[in-house]
């Protein structure tokens, strides 16, 4: 699994994810991931790019909403595919990380 | 037809397993949406047997392998994982209250509330100091229709 992180404008961090977030993928990128989002105000956490998520890495990313959401700070999910997207559902984590399926609607409801 | 895999229960293995599980779908054309499915219980299911079942309290007293099944039949795709650890139905684990906030978010219990989401039916029973946990994936129908599980006695 790989963590790439780009600065865009307004202070919006934009985490991508790449691979599959099984149990080993989730350990290799989670530190990387928990700093990333402990130092984000607006963290735009990327699934466009990977295929599998299971219940570590759904830990992996509410940690990341934790240390976001702590800070005053939001986070988005961005263009997960349609079964990462059930993951997200099953495990009641959308209804806390809003999903969106395009970047304008996920940087303006960054910046509300 | 079925295949059957046989792996240590460490959470090394989770990686052979999945590859093996990513072969026979692509050898028997599944869909993706029902390999998503297969390899996302078959993940929570094996690493829920190292962690709770083969721990380093129990090592010596435990066969330390798991058997991985896949079968197909017209309809359906059927996982079975069994193992020799302690006896454990993880089907009586409470499934996780959704959260409204991100500090009410439980990952305890998650996995076994994914694998019901995720497959059409669950099952469990114990037998010959074996705990076995089968799945059924049905192949015309949505992967998160809700399974209409139903424990056996232990």
């Amino acid at each position: 699994m790989e963590l790439n992180i780009e600065n865009l404008p307004n202070d919006v961090s934009h985490l991508i994810l790449i691979g599959k977030m099984d149990l080993a993928g989730a350990q290799q990128i989670d530190i990387r991931f928990s700093a990333a989002t402990g130092s984000a105000r607006k963290a735009l956490v990327d699934l466009s790019q990977v295929s599998f998520l299971a219940s570590m890495g759904i830990r992996t990313l509410v940690l990341g909403a934790k240390n976001v959401q702590s800070k005053g700070g939001k986070m988005v999910f961005l263009k997960p595919s349609a079964e990462v997207a059930q993951v997200l559902t099953a495990a009641g984590i959308d209804t806390i990380v809003p999903i969106h399926q395009d970047l304008e609607s996920a940087l303006s409801a960054l910046s509300a | 037809m079925i295949e059957t895999l046989t792996a240590q229960c460490t959470l090394d293995e989770l990686g052979r397993v999945s590859t093996w599980v990513d072969t026979l779908a692509s050898q028997w054309g599944l869909p993706t949406q029902t390999t998503f499915a297969i390899q996302l219980c078959c993940e929570e299911v094996f690493s829920n047997i190292v962690r709770h079942g083969h721990t380093e309290s129990n090592v010596d007293q435990t066969d330390a392998t798991a058997q991985v099944s896949l079968s197909r039949s017209d309809d359906s795709i059927t996982l079975t994982l069994q193992d020799r650890g302690p006896a454990f139905n993880p089907l009586t684990v409470d499934a996780p209250a959704m959260p409204s906030t991100i500090g009410e978010m439980q990952i305890g219990g998650l996995g076994i509330h994914l694998i019901r989401k995720f497959s059409q039916d669950v099952q469990y029973h114990r037998r010959d100091g074996y705990n076995c946990l089968t799945m059924r994936f049905d192949l015309a129908r949505n992967p998160q229709a809700a399974s209409t599980q139903s424990p056996a006695m232990a």
